[in-house]
């Protein structure tokens, strides 16, 4: 039986400013903008910490479903991806609670400002992702709870599984949506023997 | 022996850990291990018992994560039932004696607010449960532990010592970085912790005892009871399928023997210790005498993050959060504008104040929710420690029990019913308490008089169980108008309570000069005579130029600003002060300049130019020819995508800052227009786009009635029902909380008919939003706009 959870901490990952631009859905950036931005990042990046908690499991994927740390999966999809993988890496990348209230500050003082912030955070969090992801070269792309027909419940037992509340911080509301926001669940599945 | 001789004589031998043992003997992941007690009980008490025979004296039950939350309240308590019988068996099995059973509490799982969705209430209720069926089970002492919150911690020990009298001891678990998941240091917890009668203070779990060293010296450094240690057995690997940490128990005796002479008096192990570990650090500790503990005398505040000490620094305390004379302060309390109040307290904060006062008081309003209302919207804001400033005991208490920290509280005096109401809140809930020298003769004239109301002060807080240094001295300043003496004999008695009581002191500076003209020019050399005669903090006016140049001068002079640094950065600022403002004297035509700071998203120069204007212009004019015609320009270019949704935040935010100067000189309620409620409904947790409507909503003239976010659909219903509001704006992110918004549409239907609804979010559609039964769906906040318009007009 495995499914030990370990964590982890990064530094704060390298982000593209055109990447912040598209979650702001904003297409052209004058130099007010710009520069409001940056304030935004250089008020945000000491209150960010980066953390990562993962457990690997022996994992089966058969038809729509797919078994591993001792729970079925439904999910079609989430199956076709694993498929013909011998593991599952389960994590939870945050960006901690610092970088919440920071949002909440300027989701109440300042709208463009927290727009700015949102639109960084979730570049900052995939970016973590990507870092954590890039540690497994033998894996599959990283597939999270709500992705085509992976239901948002299965974030039950993410939870369960993986106590990112202990780990990281991390908690699940009843409504299953994580805090701190900035959060990103997610499965890969490991062809080959994978890294450590 | 009980469990507090024992914890205040000796070095407190705990257990090690629970769940990591019990996976070891098959407990599958992601099962409750709470349950094992009902349904393995011999195995719960073979480890308890292995644990006694290595040398603990103390034993945790297996109650860790054993929570209403998890269970049910039968469940509950046949699972506590269990845990204290199973450790009571262990006990006997190995003699008795002096060893004792600690009720275990581990963290609920979910986070409170406002980072989460947990009430702080509902916590403390929480806990309270399973510390009652503690209770009556029979346990010794309660151990809160594992804790990566400091307002979760702070539940969890209330609850305990409202529903026990058992000593408490309190651990919480620090990351790499030496803090709280939430952001608090060591000394910020043991403020909290202490002021609120924890027995213990500690560390557990996350780290080896190598990488909690820093943690547990931060702890010794600021602690006057027992610091307590419980680290890992290092940090987890999966090897082969298993899990095993990288220290081993002999290098897990020695580095906790370590702490254990520097001052750690409390110590066990956490994930991956076990008996082998505990044995290990017997054979260790044996060799070693209890270090004493050293009371420390330093007079501390803090907030969740941080903790402020009173010392050789002055610490500057914010007043601006106060409506004492203030009309656009009062009309927003009145009008529950909490905004307004949030940015005074960030406006202070970036002028360098170290503490924020918070006074709420007005006859009209409920204070007590008032007060709470404000620490809480405060704190999910700004980082400072605050001072609860009121003169109503029970807004008081409901403030200070919600207070996430150590509070300043202001204030107590010499009389008998001040102290009797004051003294026991402070006790309860900790606190560092200005006590005014005053009683029920009035103030005296002299210092000597003063000094002796703070003797008796000093003598009746002893009696409550406070220390003096969580005394800090207001020796009162009064007008020197009315008494040229007056200055000098506050004064008099600020040096002698410091020097003589040794106590910590606080004036509000500016009463000096009630009654005379320039009183800038009075209260920056009386502040400057009260930071030479001992004054410790003081409340005062941080836009003041002239009291923060005082402030950065005494600092560079007095040696407590190396390198003159800090009087350097501040030095850049004082040069401007009196100056005319460049953008203004170069700008012609100012209307014009309106508009342009709008369309451009300026601030400051939006605020300037509307100065300027409110000198020649009627506001309402201004709002019509120049602001309103600025929004259209921007609304329509984000309509037409030429201007983005940061362009058009940007340029709402300006124009805010234009109507927040209107809105000063207009008289009270003038400006009031059509009514919406706006609310993200129950169970989400994301605002940004409903406060992104809310801004531009505003800008357009509507009185928004922000409900937050979480909003219950009752809540929404009442809030419409109290306003005979026109219309809600309901907000939803997930899937998941779309049935709530459903709900919240149907209640409002049946119970506020004349009222409409409008949605919007990102996973809605507009024809979700009329399967849901709104009455409109805003694709973004513009047309969220225009549909406001649209539906308030045919009401």
């Amino acid at each position: 039986m495995s499914g030990t959870v370990l964590t982890k901490t990064y530094p704060l990952p390298a982000v593209g400013e055109e990447e912040v631009w598209r979650y702001a859905a904003c297409r052209e950036a004058d130099e007010g903008m710009r520069e409001l931005l940056f304030s935004c990042v250089e008020e945000a990046a000491p209150r960010v910490a980066c953390r990562v908690c993962y457990a690997r499991y022996p994992l089966e994927a058969a038809g729509n479903t797919c078994r591993f740390g001792g729970v079925e999966w439904h999910s079609a999809a989430l199956a076709a991806r694993l498929a013909d993988c011998r593991e599952a890496v389960l994590f939870a990348a945050t960006l901690g609670a610092g970088f919440d209230r920071l949002l909440q500050k300027y989701s109440r003082l300042s709208p463009a400002r927290a727009l700015l912030l949102q639109a960084y955070g979730t570049a900052c969090v995939e970016a973590l992702c990507d870092t954590f992801c890039a540690e497994f070269p033998d894996a599959t792309p990283r597939f999270s709870p709500g992705y085509g027909d992976w239901a948002l419940t299965a974030q039950r037992d993410v939870f369960r599984l993986l106590e990112p509340s202990r780990h990281i911080g991390v908690c699940l509301n009843d409504s299953l949506l994580m805090t701190p926001v900035k959060t990103v669940t997610a499965v890969l599945g490991i062809e080959g023997e994978g890294s450590r | 022996m009980t469990f507090r001789e024992y914890l205040n004589s000796d070095i407190v031998r705990l257990d090690g850990g629970m769940g990591t043992v019990l996976q070891g003997r098959g407990l599958p992941a992601g099962e409750y291990p709470e349950r094992w007690n009902v349904t393995h009980p011999d195995v719960i008490r073979d480890v308890h018992r292995a644990y006694y025979e290595a040398g603990s004296r103390v034993v945790s039950t297996n109650t860790f994560g054993a929570n209403r939350l998890k269970f049910s309240a039968e469940e509950l308590e046949a699972i506590v039932a269990a845990a204290v019988q199973n450790a009571k068996d262990a006990r006997t099995a190995v003699g008795g004696g002096d060893r004792y059973i600690a009720l275990d509490i581990g963290p609920s799982g979910k986070l409170l607010r406002p980072l989460g969705d947990l009430d702080f209430e509902e916590a403390v209720t929480l806990f309270a449960e399973t510390v009652k069926l503690g209770v009556k089970y029979g346990v010794d002492a309660v151990l809160i532990e594992t804790m990566n919150d400091s307002y979760e911690t702070k539940a969890a020990l209330l609850a305990a010592k409202e529903n026990s009298t058992l000593p408490v001891l309190v651990s919480n678990a620090y990351g790499e970085d030496g803090k709280l998941m939430t952001g608090a240091t060591p000394a910020a917890m043991v403020a909290m912790l202490e002021g609120m009668g924890a027995d213990a203070v500690g560390a557990n779990c996350s780290l080896g005892p190598r990488q909690l060293a820093g943690v547990a010296e931060e702890l010794l450094a600021a602690a006057s009871v027992p610091v307590l240690l419980k680290p890992n057995a290092g940090l987890p690997r999966a090897v082969d399928g298993r899990t095993v940490f990288d220290v081993s128990a002999e290098e897990f005796a020695e580095e906790l023997g370590a702490l254990v002479e520097r001052g750690v008096r409390v110590v066990g192990g956490c994930c991956g210790t076990t008996p082998t570990y505990i044995a290990a650090v017997e054979q260790r500790l044996r060799k070693l005498t209890p270090v004493p503990i050293e009371p420390k005398s330093h007079t501390v505040v803090s907030s969740y993050t941080h903790a402020v000490t009173f010392g050789d620094t002055p610490l500057l305390i914010g007043e601006r959060i106060n409506p004492t004379g203030k009309k656009r302060f009062k009309q927003a309390l009145v009008e529950r504008d909490m905004d307004y109040l949030l940015s005074e307290g960030i406006r202070q904060q970036e002028k360098g104040v170290h503490l924020l006062d918070v006074n709420v008081g007005l006859p009209e309003i409920d204070e007590a929710a008032m007060l709470t209302a404000a620490v809480c919207e405060l704190q999910a804001v700004c980082d400072l420690p605050l001072q609860i400033d009121t003169a109503d005991p029970a807004a008081m208490e409901a403030a200070l029990r919600r207070y996430n920290g150590k509070a300043l509280v202001n204030s107590v005096s010499g009389k008998a019913d001040s102290m009797a109401a004051v003294f026991p809140l402070v006790k309860k809930y900790g606190g560092t308490v200005i006590a005014l020298t005053l009683d029920e003769n009035g103030i005296p004239a002299d210092a000597a008089g003063r000094i002796a109301i703070a003797r008796k002060i000093l003598a009746t807080a002893a009696e409550y169980g406070i220390d003096k240094r969580d005394i800090v001295f207001d020796t009162l300043a009064m007008t020197v108008s009315a008494d040229e003496r007056a200055a000098c004999a506050t004064l008099e008695a600020l040096g002698t309570i410091r020097r003589e009581l040794g106590c910590h002191t606080s004036l509000g500076v500016s009463n000096v000069s009630f009654g005379l003209p320039q009183r800038e020019a009075l209260n920056s050399v009386f502040f400057a005579l009260a930071l030479e005669n001992g004054l410790s903090a003081a409340i005062m006016n941080p836009y003041s130029a002239d009291m923060m140049r005082t402030y950065y001068t005494y600092n560079a002079l007095k040696g407590n600003d190396p390198n003159c640094a800090r009087y350097i950065e501040a030095a850049a600022t004082f040069a401007t002060v009196g100056a005319a403002t460049p953008a203004a004297a170069a700008e012609p035509t100012a209307g014009s300049g309106l508009q342009q700071a709008i369309t451009k998203g300026l601030k400051e120069r939006a605020g300037e130019e509307t100065a300027l204007l409110l000198k020649t212009t009627p506001p309402l004019d201004i709002v019509q020819n120049e602001i309103v015609s600025a929004l259209n320009t921007v609304g329509e270019g984000f309509e037409k995508k030429t201007v983005y949704l940061p362009q058009l935040l940007m340029s709402a935010e300006a124009a805010g800052v234009a109507f927040e100067q209107i809105k000063a000189v207009m008289p009270a309620g003038e400006s009031r227009g059509v009514c919406v409620v706006l609310a993200t409904v129950q169970g989400d947790i994301h605002d940004i786009g409903k406060n992104i409507v809310k801004l531009l909503l505003e800008n357009y003239g509507f009185e928004v009635v922000d409900l937050g976010r979480d909003v219950s659909p009752e809540t929404v219903v009442q809030a419409v029902l109290d306003r005979r509001a026109p219309l809600v704006g309901l907000s939803a992110l997930m899937t998941t909380t779309v049935p709530a918004m459903e709900e919240t549409v149907r209640l409002l239907k049946a119970q506020a008919p004349f009222c409409k609804t409008m949605v919007g979010g990102a996973v809605l559609t507009a024809e979700y939003a009329a399967c849901i039964g709104a009455d409109a769906y805003a694709k973004d906040a513009m047309e969220g706009v225009r549909l406001a318009q649209a539906l308030t007009n045919e009401t």
